[in-house]
């Protein structure tokens, strides 16, 4: 099963689509939680499958943009609480929000803290690499982590990452030993800040369930380098907000040349390749990112996503729970931590 | 027309489509086509729960009402053998099995005919009428097509709610073909002007899962399903249907792969649109915990299951969903035609449109 955080999306509809398509397209049942009334009549408009859909009500939806500290304040009833609340008490659950960041990172670290462990949750998202372009076979991606949850992360920290990080690319693509690096502004440790000098020492002093290649520079995360790469939050978000720039300057480029007919002929030679690209640059298509250190799977979907970036969220929160990747990435944790 | 029963006794006439509302056939492509055409009684496959449901709607009551069913269907009568032979094997006899003149049809080059659905099946809805002192009707068909536009106007036109021009008027819209046309206000001119034939209810058999919104211009005698435990239950609610037979409509669906979970939200989904009401899911409820066994397990544990699924909503108390005094059938083609051509731009579900 699915709960799908609907009333707390930036737009309801966005969401609400994305799970009526699921509903039809995948092997899957829904628990949609927002605002009943609402979802319910929203729902009648939608091509949606309705034995697979079940609609739990919740009085309170967090604007996305309001303060953590009243967000807090709203206390257990909204919809974020209420589904992260359905989820713990189920064991072949995985939720999907949209909704307000900052509240769902603290509530589902208090609600749902992964067994026997002290590590900190980070958030992994997928970056696609070249390599989708050059081997039809390769996974054409690669997993950066932790992209916003915690800012000020230790060396400790980075290590564990890189240990749930491996798990989770293994888990999810079948690849028995996934390549790690930390994150850095070029591959000499003397010019690394201290924590990625003393989360290197840790890595290199790993066991053999993945490939530690050391440090890499950002480039190297999309010329498929790694397939982990991890830095802290703060770094780890700066990025990935750089990389959808990127991805958003190559469609107002494409945009653009149809203004011009000398750029419209230009265009339309290239045109399978600009469409691979574009293809492969859309975020739509790499759907949302899941908190690893969670005992339950939560997949955080983008502010900006549309329906195809949820869809592609609930696919990757339904193969989460299909591999029980989960269960994987926490097994891989050290029970008294890394180093 | 059959002959009238002369009794004093209401007769139940359930009136059925065949494809995509009883069997579950898929005739998307030419491929599947020619599967369907080529495939024996035996590898004919029923909607989960139809053929459970048709057996109670027409299993013998203490009322002692006679109880028939005709098929109407748009497969050709070179499938006749077949069809018969499959409806034999589920134990179910019809009245009247009409099937289509494709063949005949083309060897006349009318081809506007072939492509009539509207026409046609009023046609037949007509001619194979059961006549008695009174009929209540009961009609089953499908959003594939547009059954619920001509269910609706069929029993629009018995009521003598829709008749003369207005009547040419929408057939010409469904693009009905001349003869077609032509014999069809033949028929409905020797009509009494209101008859003793009531359709009571329209089921739809969300087989495309199309938006329910789409059956809102036909009012609340038109009830889209997505499932026959659901059509169950809104029988069972207007007392067609005992809780017996309801129970064991859901042990069929349950042998079919359907899940208490599935069910459960089956049930939410009716209340939520106002076709269950919270007396008829309380009375449902109480008959399934006296159950011994439901789906193998307790009956308690899925009267539970859907309590806690009802306990979730905001609501219980709906508003039904509203009659429509006078359906306006040609903004119903119109609004019929131009999802039809959605669903061809979209290459599948309609609405449901690919973002690029």
């Amino acid at each position: 099963m699915i709960v799908v955080d609907v009333g707390a999306a930036s737009q309801p509809s966005t969401a609400l689509e994305a799970a009526a398509q699921a509903s039809v397209e995948l092997d899957v049942d829904l628990t949609l939680v927002g605002d009943e009334s609402s979802i319910s009549a929203a729902l009648r408009g939608l091509a949606h499958d309705g034995e697979r859909v079940r609609v739990v009500h919740a009085p309170l939806v967090v604007d996305r943009n309001l303060p953590l500290d009243q967000a807090r304040a709203l206390g257990p009833l909204t919809s974020i609480d209420v589904a992260l609340t359905l989820l713990s008490a189920r064991s072949d659950a995985a939720m999907v929000s949209t909704g307000h960041a900052s509240l769902l990172f603290e509530r589902a670290a208090a609600l749902l803290p992964a067994p026997g462990t002290p590590a900190r949750p980070a958030l992994a998202a997928l970056v696609p690499t070249i390599g989708a372009l050059e081997d039809p076979g390769s996974p054409g991606f690669a997993v950066l982590l932790d992209i916003g949850l915690s800012a000020d992360a230790d060396a400790a920290d980075l290590a564990t990452w890189a240990r749930m990080g491996a798990a989770w690319f293994g888990a999810m693509t079948g690849e028995p030993l996934a390549r790690v690096a930390l994150l850095a502004h070029n591959r000499l440790l003397d010019a690394a800040p201290a924590r990625v000098r003393e989360a290197d020492a840790l890595l290199r002093d790993h066991d053999d369930a993945f490939a530690y290649v050391g440090l890499r520079r950002a480039d190297a995360l999309v010329g498929g380098e790694a397939d982990v790469v991890v830095t802290d939050g703060f770094t780890g978000n700066a990025l990935i907000r750089g990389l959808e720039g990127v991805a958003e300057g190559v469609e107002t480029l494409a945009a653009r040349a149809r203004t011009r007919w000398t750029w419209r002929v230009g265009m339309s030679m290239l045109s399978e390749g600009v469409a691979r690209l574009r293809e492969h640059a859309d975020w739509q298509n790499y759907g949302g990112a899941p908190i690893l250190g969670l005992r339950a799977p939560v997949v955080v979907s983008q502010s900006s996503s549309g329906v195809r970036g949820v869809y592609n969220a609930i696919r990757v929160a339904q193969a989460l729970l299909e591999r029980d990747a989960l269960a994987r990435v926490n097994a891989a944790l050290p029970v008294a931590g890394v180093g | 027309m059959s002959a009238p029963d002369e009794s004093s006794t209401t007769t139940r006439h359930y009136r059925w489509d065949l494809d995509k509302t009883y069997l579950r056939t898929d005739f998307d492509t030419t491929r599947d086509l020619v599967r369907t055409f080529l495939q024996s009684a035996e590898d004919k496959r029923n909607v989960p729960g139809a053929r459970r449901l048709l057996q109670e709607l027409l299993a013998p009551s203490s009322d002692d009402e006679p109880r028939m069913v005709s098929f109407v269907s748009g497969s050709p009568r070179q499938m006749r053998r077949v069809l018969t032979e499959k409806l034999r094997l589920d134990g179910i006899e019809p009245h009247q099995f009409i099937l289509k003149p494709n063949l005949s049809n083309l060897l006349t080059l009318n081809f506007a005919a072939i492509r009539s659905q509207v026409g046609y099946k009023l046609e037949a809805l007509l001619t194979s009428r059961v006549l008695g002192a009174r009929v209540d009707e009961l009609l089953f068909g499908d959003d594939a097509e547009q059954d619920a536009l001509t269910y609706s106007l069929y029993a629009d036109v018995i009521a003598g709610i829709v008749r003369g021009a207005s009547l040419q008027w929408v057939l010409r819209e469904a693009e009905t073909d001349r003869r077609t046309l032509r014999r069809v206000m033949a028929l409905v001119e020797h009509l009494e002007p209101s008859s003793s034939t009531r359709v009571e209810r329209i089921f739809i058999h969300l087989a495309r899962r199309s938006p329910t919104t789409r059956f809102d211009a036909f009012g609340a005698r038109v009830v889209p399903t997505y499932n026959y435990f659901q059509t169950a239950l809104v029988l069972y609610a207007d007392r067609h249907l005992s809780s017996a037979s309801t129970l064991r409509v859901i042990q069929a669906m349950g042998a079919e792969g359907y899940t208490a979970s599935r069910l459960a939200n089956s049930v939410q989904d009716l209340v939520r649109r106002g076709f269950l009401g919270r007396t008829d899911v309380d009375r449902l409820i109480a008959a399934l915990g006296e159950r011994d066994l439901v789906l193998g397990r307790p009956g308690r544990e899925l009267a539970r299951r859907m309590s806690d699924v009802l306990a979730t909503m905001e609501s219980l108390d709906r508003p039904p969903a509203p009659r429509v005094e006078r359906i306006d059938y040609l903004a119903a083609c119109s609004d019929l035609g131009r999802y039809v051509r959605e669903r061809r731009a979209t290459g599948g579900i309609g609405l449901l449109r690919r973002r690029s």
